[in-house]
This record gives C-alpha cells, structure tokens and sequence, in this order.
C-alpha cells in the first residue's frame, strides 16, 4: 500500500507537466483531421481468445428521431474473449449507449453487432451478457439473497428457487458477501449493495459482463476495492468485462484496452492497449509502464474533450 | 439497546413521544372551558368541553348506532375507491396510449367539487347506502390512483433495462417490480384516501338520509343541541383517526422494509 502510493507521488508531478505540454500539440491535430489515430503501446494482451463482440460501423441515433443527429457513428469494436476492455470519454460520448447496444437494449440505425455470434437480442435471451449500472438497483423487499437470485429467475422460470438461490449464494460468496445473504439492502453499505449487484449478474452465469460506471456512486477507497475485485473475478472466471468510466486509474488497472471516445457524434477517437501485465493488483500503479499509459490516456481525453466541430 | 430491553423501552419512547400532544390537547380543553365559564357562553352558541362529555354519555346509544352506519358506509365507499383507483393507476401504466387518453380526463373531473354532487347521488341512487358509497368513491379514489402511479413509474429506469436485458416481458416487470416498489406510496395514497372518505360519507349524509353521524349533526342542529353537534363532532373524528391508524398499522405489517415516515421527527 505504500510503495504504491510513493510510487505515484514520485511520478505525479513529471507526469502532469508531460500532459501539458504534449496537449496543445495534440489538439491541433485533432483539428486538422486526424481523429482516429490508434494508438498502441506495447504487446498484445494475454489470456484472451477470438473476438467475441464485434461492432461494425454502428451508429444510433435518438430514439424517436429519424435520421436525427446520431448520439454514436461510425463504431468499429472488436472485444476478444476473455478481455476487459474500458470505454472512456466525456459526457454525452454516448460511451452508455454503446454499452446498451451491446446489451441489446437500443437497436443500432446503421451497422452490424455481433454478440458471441448472434444478434445482441439474442444473446440478451441466452443469458450471455449480465448488467451492472451505477445503482445497485436492488430491490428494496428482497434480501441480498433473492435479489441475487432475482433476474436468473424472471429470465428462467424452469430453473428451481433452490437452485437459483444455490447459484445466487455462490456468487455472492464470490464478491465477498457470504455473510449477507439474509440482510435487506437498506442494511447494507453502498459498496456492498454494489457487490450484491454484481453477484446478480454473476448469477446468470453470461459470458459478458457489462458494467456501467458500477463504481461512480462509491468513495475512493470503496472504487478502489471494487477495482480488485473486478480483477479476482476476471481471474477466476475469465469473462469478457467491458466497462464504462470515468475514472483513467481504472480504465489503465483493470483494462486490457481503452477506447477513447469523443463527442458530436460520439465516436472512437482512438484505442490503446495497456502494457501491464496479468495479474495486476495494487502493486501494478508502480509499474512505470502505469504512468506512461495514464498519461498518454489522459492526454487523448483531453484531445477528446476539445471543441465539437461544426457539422457541414 | 439489547433485545430485551428494547420492548419495553419502545413502549416508554412512544408514550414520551405522544406527550407532547396530549400536553397541548389538555391545555386547549382547559382554556375552552374557562373562556365559556368566564364570559358566559351560552349553550346554543358554543358548549364547554364539560357540556360536550356530558352530551357524549347521555346520548351514548345512539352515538354508537350512527357510529356504526357511518363506519361502515365509510368503509365500503373506501374500498370501492381503492379498488378503482389501483385499476385505474395500474391499467394507466400498462397500456399507455390508454393513459395518454384517461389521465387527463381524470384530472379534470377531480377540478369538479364533488360535494355539489350529493344531491345528484341520491336523486339517481335514493337514500340508503349507495349514494353515499358513489360519492365516497368519487371523492376519494383520485389520491389512491396519483400515489399508485407515482409507485409504479418512480421504477429506476436502469432497472427497467436490467430486466429487459434478460427478455422480461412488461407483465414481469409489473408484477415482480412496479406493483411492490408501488405499495409504500399506495399506503400513503390511502391514509389520505381513508381522511376523504369520512368526509364523504358525513356530505353525503348531509344531502339526504335518515340515520348515521353526518345525520345526527344536521338533527341536532335543527334542534339547536349544540352540544350534541360537538359530541357526534368528536365520534366521527374519532372515527377518521382509527382508520388512519389501521392503515398505518398494516402497512407496518405488510411492508416492513419501506423507510418509516416520520411527520415530525427528522433525521
């Protein structure tokens, strides 16, 4: 815990004079038509398999508005199995929406998803993909135990309580709440009433796991243990975890790549991998590759953040 | 606190609690007494607390009879009330194009003074019960269905979506989700609901009937029994608080997890 926090504050001020000097640079280029540099440091990601999200050329558009402005364009994905990969960029970059597409909550105008080799709105039938937002959205009557169980059995009628239950605790045994099965959520801390959330997911044992800003209700210290235990349960259960946030410490910790995205049309302005290796823990923000990686993340935000081009 | 303990102190935390009340209850009654005592009210314009206890016990029987017909007009008019105001709530967030049609009606018929109504009731229904089960109903389902949809559209639209991602239809939805995140502002909707009711049931019985307490005030007036007036006053007050507090009451029992609301105390 130290070391790292020594480790940061060796780097800290190094690293904010780089990001503003490599910034106006790097905002002139933005301008003169270069958006979607792709951006690459390091090797290739261990532990991960073939592709099993991939977008192509999708755009969405508000709903009700027909060839409206579109809230994303020209969206081109490809998130390998067993992946975690971050979406990060200002608000309104419509990084939500994509997560969405992905669930198969809003149809894309133009452009093809692939979910594992459906459609979106199947894999969301097969159970392939589980859900965590910023709210716990637990229900309030329920203990953490059916709350857990909750969604495997509104998506599965055939599946017995028991067994529904049985996988419920398991899963919360798994993000560490085994001692909470009975409490009510009013009982329980907000990084708890997280946990139990991502335990409901679990529970329907998908293949991805969707996250968005799970972490953007909770305190510093709270985010950053949900950090590693996003972490052991990629270790112990290998799934595809895409995850919307805002937070660039994160995004660099957990990911294996980092689509930053722009606004007006939201769009991805540029990916790039982290070079740090698996796993990674609380020692890995003292890798220097860590604040190498942040800092040219955070200097791609910012280009991200610039002015909106007027639309021809 | 330990567990043991925790009973009886409840107890004593509740009676200190109504304390304050009963204090300020006491203090009112005396002032009345001693203003009527010392300015020589007379009966027929304002009886003393005294005269209304004495009125009370005198005329106990009857009291109790009315009592009993107005209760119980208050309590089918209340149940017809909320039965169409769930409905209606529930119907209204289920099909929506239904809403966009019914919504704004209801509205505009909840700006009619349903009071004026009465006459009308009993002209088309008679004297007995069902007027004043028509006129109840109609006074007091609309806050039964504001609070249902109130519950039943306040569902986080981010859980709304975690049910979708796993192909629930809006039927589950509704059952597993909107009807009980709906039911502690239904019970809010009631206490309300439950306070119009009594007041319906005494109007409608001020239009026309032959018996319960709404009547006997208008009798005892014709007679110029103030007193009388003041003691069928306090029954049906009474009346109106013990409803209230059966409400309150179940929903302790029926829905445990929802934060107690606190008129006064604050956090």
């Amino acid at each position: 815990m130290i070391e790292r926090v020594m480790g940061r504050n060796e780097n800290g001020s190094e690293g904010i004079r780089q990001v503003n000097a490599a910034s106006e640079p790097a905002a002139n280029r933005t301008l003169s038509g270069n958006p979607t540099e792709n951006a690459t440091t390091g090797r290739q990601a261990e532990k991960t398999g073939p592709a099993m999200i991939t977008a192509q050329n999708i755009a969405i558009s508000y709903p009700g508005v027909k060839n409206g402005p579109a809230v994303i364009q020209d969206i081109n994905l490809s998130i390998r199995d067993g992946s975690i990969v971050s979406l990060i960029g200002p608000s309104g970059c419509g990084k939500s929406t994509l997560l969405k597409a992905i669930a198969g909550l809003v149809p894309p105008a133009k452009g093809r998803m692939d979910i594992a080799g459906v459609t979106p709105q199947e894999a969301a039938q097969r159970r392939l993909v589980g859900l965590v937002f910023q709210e716990a959205n637990l229900l309030p009557w329920k203990t953490a135990l059916d709350n857990a169980a909750f969604l495997l059995q509104v998506s599965d009628k055939s599946i017995p309580a028991n067994e529904a239950r049985e996988r419920a605790a398991e899963n919360l045994r798994l993000v560490g709440l085994g001692e909470a099965l009975t409490k009510l959520p009013s009982q329980l801390s907000g990084g708890m009433r997280q946990r139990a959330s991502i335990a409901r997911a679990l529970t329907l044992n998908p293949q991805i796991l969707l996250m968005d800003e799970p972490f953007g209700a909770l305190d510093a210290i709270t985010r950053e243990e949900m950090s590693y235990l996003i972490l052991d349960i990629w270790e112990r259960t290998g799934k595809t975890i895409v995850l919307v946030t805002h937070s660039i410490d994160e995004a660099v910790l957990l990911s294996h790549e980092v689509h930053v995205m722009g606004v007006k049309p939201g769009r991805i302005v540029c990916s790039i991998t982290v070079p740090l290796a698996f796993p990674r823990n609380s020692q890995s923000f003292a890798d220097p590759r860590f604040r190498e990686t942040e800092i040219l993340l955070r200097d791609r935000l910012i280009e991200s953040h610039g002015r909106p081009r007027q639309a021809s | 606190m330990t567990d043991k303990s925790s009973k009886g102190a409840n107890l004593f935390v509740a009676l200190t609690g109504m304390l304050p009340g009963l204090m300020l209850f006491l203090l009112v009654l005396v002032l009345w007494e001693v203003i009527i005592r010392t300015f020589n009210v007379s009966i027929f314009v304002l009886p003393a607390p005294s005269n209304i206890a004495v009125s009370l016990a005198a005329n106990a029987g009857a009291l109790a009879t009315a009592t009993l017909i107005t209760a119980k007009e208050v309590l089918i008019g209340f149940a017809f009330a909320a039965v169409v105001g769930i409905t209606l709530a529930l119907l209204i967030v289920r099909f929506r194009l239904f809403g966009r049609a019914l919504y704004p009606l209801i509205v505009l018929f909840q700006t009619v003074p349903k009071v004026a109504l009465a006459p009308i009731f009993i002209l088309w229904f008679g004297y007995d019960l069902a007027p004043k089960i028509v006129l109840i109903m109609v006074i007091a389902f609309f806050p039964i269905t504001l609070d249902m949809l109130v519950g039943l559209q306040s569902v986080e639209q981010s859980f709304v979506s975690l049910m979708k991602s796993v192909g629930a239809r809006e039927n589950d939805i509704m059952l597993r989700v909107r009807i009980p995140h709906a039911m502690p502002h239904l019970m809010a909707g009631m206490k309300v609901a439950i306070t119009f009711s009594v007041i319906g049931a005494i109007v409608g019985e001020f239009a026309g009937a032959s018996a319960g307490l709404g009547y006997m005030i208008q009798f005892a007036s014709t007679q110029l029994d103030t007193a009388l007036v003041f003691a069928a006053l306090v029954v049906v007050s009474l009346v109106g608080v013990v409803f209230y507090y059966v409400i309150e009451i179940l929903e302790r029992f029926l829905i445990p997890w929802a934060p107690k609301f606190d008129a006064v105390n604050r956090a």
